[in-house]
């Protein structure tokens, strides 16, 4: 039996992929985990391995989508005759009957009473669009009418964009995660002055730009060791802790909308090496060149809305984790410092946490430990 | 005020012309009959303007054309319109073209009176068609099918004054009926439809025992909750385009009711006027409810299984709902 | 009336202007002027004129297919004649019909028709409007032997037979309708027999004398008008050209013709020898007439030229009055 190589499930949220690319010929040998082919998400562009060794055969065409799960090649073992694509691979009623093409030609021919194809004509319908119900499967204005009003008329001054892709991913994303969990943010405030300063200093002594993000991942690490309930998952009625931290950065794409790549075991990583990552990932962001370990696995997310100019936020949680930190912009505000007005740098730090099974308290003692990892930088290792 | 029937309404339409008129006669077979319907214009104007003639039908109007070239104002009766085909040398080749044929110097202001439509008795081939069809494409003649006493009253006074050959067409069935009719003068005019009952879902024409059988058809529609517009040409030769075009506009449907054969009636001309004139109002195939194609047959049960029935006019509207 | 030696004179001047014209026109088919059959009445022309002649104005007269003299004697001008032959425009209105049933309402003469034998029931129908409006007008009903075969013949002739109409049918019996010889399409020998059928006086003319023809028809004529019913004169006659031109089939040979012009006599020819017997009419008066046609005929020539075709348009116009 030849083995069989399916669309991955490379997501939580992915239903089908496309396959963009063929990187073997038919008859060719592979080795296993050697690349077969290049398929595309909503979200990637991936590779896909081949799980066995031996002559690589596809069963499906180039360009097409196909579900996840179902088959994509076949890897035909040594003493196994090639196999005959059309039996083992056909999926039912794909069944094509030439005879119906020709009344197909002729069924082709939309029929419509003049008055349906007037209102047609004057909303710009194509005719095959619109369902029949009238005498002889005539469209009658009735029909008509019925399509306008499933299909209101785009005007001049709406722009329609449907929601498929990546934006449909989205959609879907951020709804089911707050259908799933009961979701409150705490904010509090954070002093970046003394940050500043440091980073200024870290500067003009030749070392790296760490990016305000990079301190913010760092601080989240170190307090997720003090609040480890914040790094956990809710599944199936049991809170999964997880002891490594993989930090997730919103990114914004200008064009493919939200990612997110997931710094693994940030905890692990110093100032320096955090800041390399993720610039690096933050490119490969923008330019469609993450892999799916870089955008899986994450345990906590950090998006930066000050980034984008936001002052405030009530972030929202990326499933399965169960906490999220949204940074507002840092800007400089009169505040008291011993009974006296100061001008200080500020920043809102707003966490939203899912109260199914996080308290407060631990909440926001967890954003007071991040607070105060930044507000004193030299505790940040 | 007052009612009349259909037939005396025709009467005194004719009786208060040839009172204001002394060059309107009348002529037809057993007029001297007493009790005949135009034996009291006998009695009135005297032999001489209500002449009793033989059985001479073509000779009648071929005479009554030669007496509008002298002046005056015939009104023929034929008595029933099966008989018409006889007179149609005189009607089509004559009355029609005398205008024409003069330059416009001289015309032909006759009536010709005649009866038309199965009685519901099932009385025979000769004595129930409806031959409207014979005349409407000739160039020259005028052709009314009045289905009200009103109209009929008006029309007739209307098609009188008119200086062209009028065929004035009567139901046998509407004799009868019953309508108020106002004392004073007043005049339907010839080439003008009446929409007798307005509605929105579907254009109904049809002419004289059909119009009334359409109203019915109407009535028991609503109830359905089809609301049917039912349009009454009155005159079919010149026919009013612009009404039926109208109504059609409105309703985006038509079925037109006529009791003639069906090939090459009315009902062609007035769905082919809706095809040239509005064919992008049409929301369905344009419906005709007529005789399949038959002489009327003599007794009932075949006469009514020929001639369209209330319910024929029903079902025809439904199909196209 | 008693005949003048003018009236005389004025007939034979109206014969021959007629037999010249006709004449004439059968010169001139052959160019393509002529729009129309050509139905010449030569050999014939002592009917129309000797019967029109000495007509009060107000009478009107219904002209046969073979009618040119009763035009003439009418008084219709030659030149109209063969403009309208032209199919030119004389008047302001374009009559659109044939020379030979032109209706001509200023002189009297009602339309005809294309059809053999339905005018005699329009003829009619004028007499029966004369009687209705009692104003003492006779009319004149021309038409061929072919005619007295048709429907309208026999029911015409009992329409005026029953109401005492001021009608003069006049059978201009030629011995042949387009081909077909009387002897074998009419039942009778004598047309005139048919009369008796409906109770009606009749008189046979057995020569083409002029004179004679106009004093049956005075008779005829006088009866009418006091009130005494129709007549039915038949003027045996004979055709001495085709039926329609010279080049139309011509079943009839040379010898026959002539046999019959011997026979019943040279219209013309006759009157001319008769009046110069008697000194009414001398060399020098003959050769005036005959200058005075000749130039009246070419006058006719040109005016019809000149005269100008009418527009386009006016075949849409008159349809209805």
């Amino acid at each position: 039996m030849p083995v069989k190589v399916a669309m991955p499930q490379i997501d939580l949220f992915m239903a089908e992929g496309t396959i963009t690319e063929w990187l073997k010929q038919d008859g060719e040998t592979v080795e296993a985990e050697e690349p077969v082919a290049i398929i595309e998400t909503s979200k990637i562009v991936v590779e896909v391995e081949s799980p066995a060794s031996g002559t690589f055969y596809k069963t499906q065409p180039v360009g097409s989508t196909v579900s996840v799960g179902e088959v994509i090649a076949l890897i035909v073992q040594q003493d196994e005759d090639a196999p005959v694509i059309s039996e083992v691979i056909k999926s039912p009623g794909v069944e094509e009957k030439p005879s119906e093409r020709v009344t197909e030609a002729i069924d082709k021919r939309v029929l419509a009473s003049p008055l349906a194809k007037k209102l047609a004509k004057q909303h710009d319908i194509d005719l095959a669009q619109i369902t029949r119900s009238g005498h002889g499967g005539v469209i009658t204005k009735k029909d008509v009418l019925v399509y306008l009003k499933q299909n209101p008329v785009e005007r001049d001054d709406e722009e329609i964009i449907p929601l498929t892709g990546w934006r449909k991913v989205m959609a879907d994303r951020m709804h089911y995660s707050l259908q799933t969990m009961a979701q409150l943010t705490t904010i509090t405030e954070a002093d970046f002055t003394e940050l500043i300063k440091l980073r200024k200093k870290l500067i003009s002594e030749g070392k790296d730009r760490i990016s305000f993000t990079v301190f913010i991942v760092k601080a989240v690490t170190q307090a997720l060791k003090e609040y480890p309930i914040m790094n956990s998952s809710l599944v199936d009625g049991k809170i999964i802790i997880k002891n490594y931290h993989n930090i997730g950065v919103a990114v914004a794409r200008e064009k493919q909308g939200l990612i997110v790549p997931v710094i693994h075991r940030a905890d692990e990583k110093s100032l320096t090496k955090l800041n390399q990552v993720l610039s690096e990932m933050v490119n490969n962001a923008r330019t469609g060149n993450l892999s799916i370990k870089d955008v899986t696995g994450g345990t906590f997310t950090v998006t930066n809305v000050g980034s984008l100019g936001g002052t405030m936020s009530t972030p929202i949680i990326n499933p399965p984790e169960s906490a999220i930190l949204g940074v507002g912009a840092i800007t400089k505000k009169p505040v008291v410092v011993d009974d006296e007005i100061v001008i200080r740098s500020i920043a809102y730090l707003c966490l939203s946490y899912d109260h199914r099974f996080i308290d407060g308290a631990p909440a926001i003692g967890f954003l007071q430990q991040i607070k105060q990892f930044l507000q004193e930088p030299k505790l940040l290792t | 005020m007052r009612e009349l029937t259909f037939s005396k309404a025709v009467y005194e339409a004719i009786r208060e012309e040839m009172e204001r008129d002394e060059r309107v006669f009348v002529m037809g077979e057993d007029i001297a009959w007493p009790g005949n319907k135009w034996r009291g214009l006998r009695d009135e104007f005297g032999e001489n303007r209500a002449l009793n003639t033989p059985i001479s039908e073509s000779a009648m109007v071929g005479a009554g054309v030669g007496a509008a070239l002298n002046g005056m104002r015939p009104i023929v009766d034929i008595m029933f319109a099966d008989l018409l085909p006889i007179c149609h040398d005189h009607l089509s080749n004559d009355a029609a073209k005398i205008s024409y044929q003069y330059g416009g110097e001289v015309s032909c202001p006759m009536v010709i009176t005649a009866s038309i439509g199965a009685t519901g008795r099932g009385i025979g081939p000769h004595h129930s068609q409806s031959i409207e069809s014979y005349f409407l494409n000739v160039a020259g003649l005028k052709v009314v099918m009045p289905s009200t006493p009103y109209d009929a009253k008006g029309l007739m006074k209307a098609a009188i004054r008119d200086d062209n050959p009028v065929i004035f067409l009567e139901h046998k069935r509407l004799r009868g009926m019953k309508d108020t009719v106002p004392e004073e003068e007043y005049i339907v005019p010839l080439g003008k439809a009446d929409v007798k009952k307005e509605g929105n879902d579907v254009t109904i024409v049809a002419t004289a025992y059909m119009l009334r059988l359409s109203l019915d058809a109407a009535k028991i529609l609503q109830k359905e909750g089809i609301s049917c517009e039912v349009v009454d040409p009155r005159t079919l030769l010149p026919l009013d385009e612009d009404t039926i075009i109208d109504s059609v506009k409105k309703t985006s449907r038509l079925v037109i009711v006529q009791e003639s054969p069906k090939a090459y009636g009315y009902g062609a001309e007035i769905a082919a006027i809706v095809a040239e004139n509005a064919l992008e109002f049409l929301d369905a195939p344009v419906k005709r409810v007529a005789n399949p194609g038959t002489p009327v047959p003599a007794t009932a049960i075949l006469e009514r299984a020929v001639i369209p029935s209330l319910n024929d006019i029903v079902k025809s509207v439904k199909e196209i709902i | 009336m008693k005949l003048t030696d003018k009236d005389l004179i004025e007939m034979y001047r109206l014969m021959l202007l007629t037999r010249r014209f006709e004449d004439k026109t059968e010169e001139l088919l052959p160019t393509g002027k002529l729009f129309d059959f050509l139905h010449t009445c030569v050999g014939q022309e002592h009917i129309t004129v000797g019967a029109v002649y000495g007509l009060k104005k107000e009478d009107l007269v219904m002209p046969s297919l073979r009618g040119r003299g009763a035009f003439v004697a009418k008084g219709v001008p030659v030149k109209t004649i063969l403009a309208v032959m032209f199919g030119k425009q004389v008047g302001s209105t374009f009559p659109k019909e044939c020379i030979h049933h032109l209706g001509v309402p200023e002189r009297g003469i009602l339309v005809g028709t294309g059809l053999i034998g339905s005018d005699i029931a329009k003829a009619t129908g004028a007499a029966l409007a004369a009687k209705i409006k009692g104003t003492k007008q006779v009319v004149l009903d021309f038409f061929g032997d072919g005619a007295s075969n048709r429907g309208d013949f026999h029911e015409s002739l009992n329409l005026a037979a029953i109401w005492k109409l001021p009608i003069v049918y006049i059978c201009e019996n030629n011995q042949t309708a387009m081909s077909t010889p009387v002897s074998v399409s009419t039942s009778v020998e004598d047309i005139a027999d048919r009369a008796a059928g409906y109770g009606i006086p009749s008189v046979v003319i057995r020569r083409n004398d002029v004179i004679a023809v106009h004093e049956a028809v005075q008779k005829a004529v006088k009866r009418a008008r006091e009130g005494g019913g129709p007549t039915l004169i038949e003027c045996k006659t004979y055709r001495w050209y085709p039926h329609a031109g010279p080049l139309s089939r011509e079943k009839r040979s040379v010898e026959e013709i002539e046999e019959w012009k011997r026979k019943l006599g040279y219209p013309i020819e006759d009157l001319k020898k008769q009046l110069m017997e008697k000194t009414i009419l001398t060399e020098h008066m003959v050769e005036e007439i005959e200058a005075r046609v000749e130039e009246e005929i070419k006058e006719a020539v040109e005016f019809a030229e000149k005269t100008p075709f009418p527009s386009p348009e006016e075949a849409l116009k008159h349809v209805y009055a």
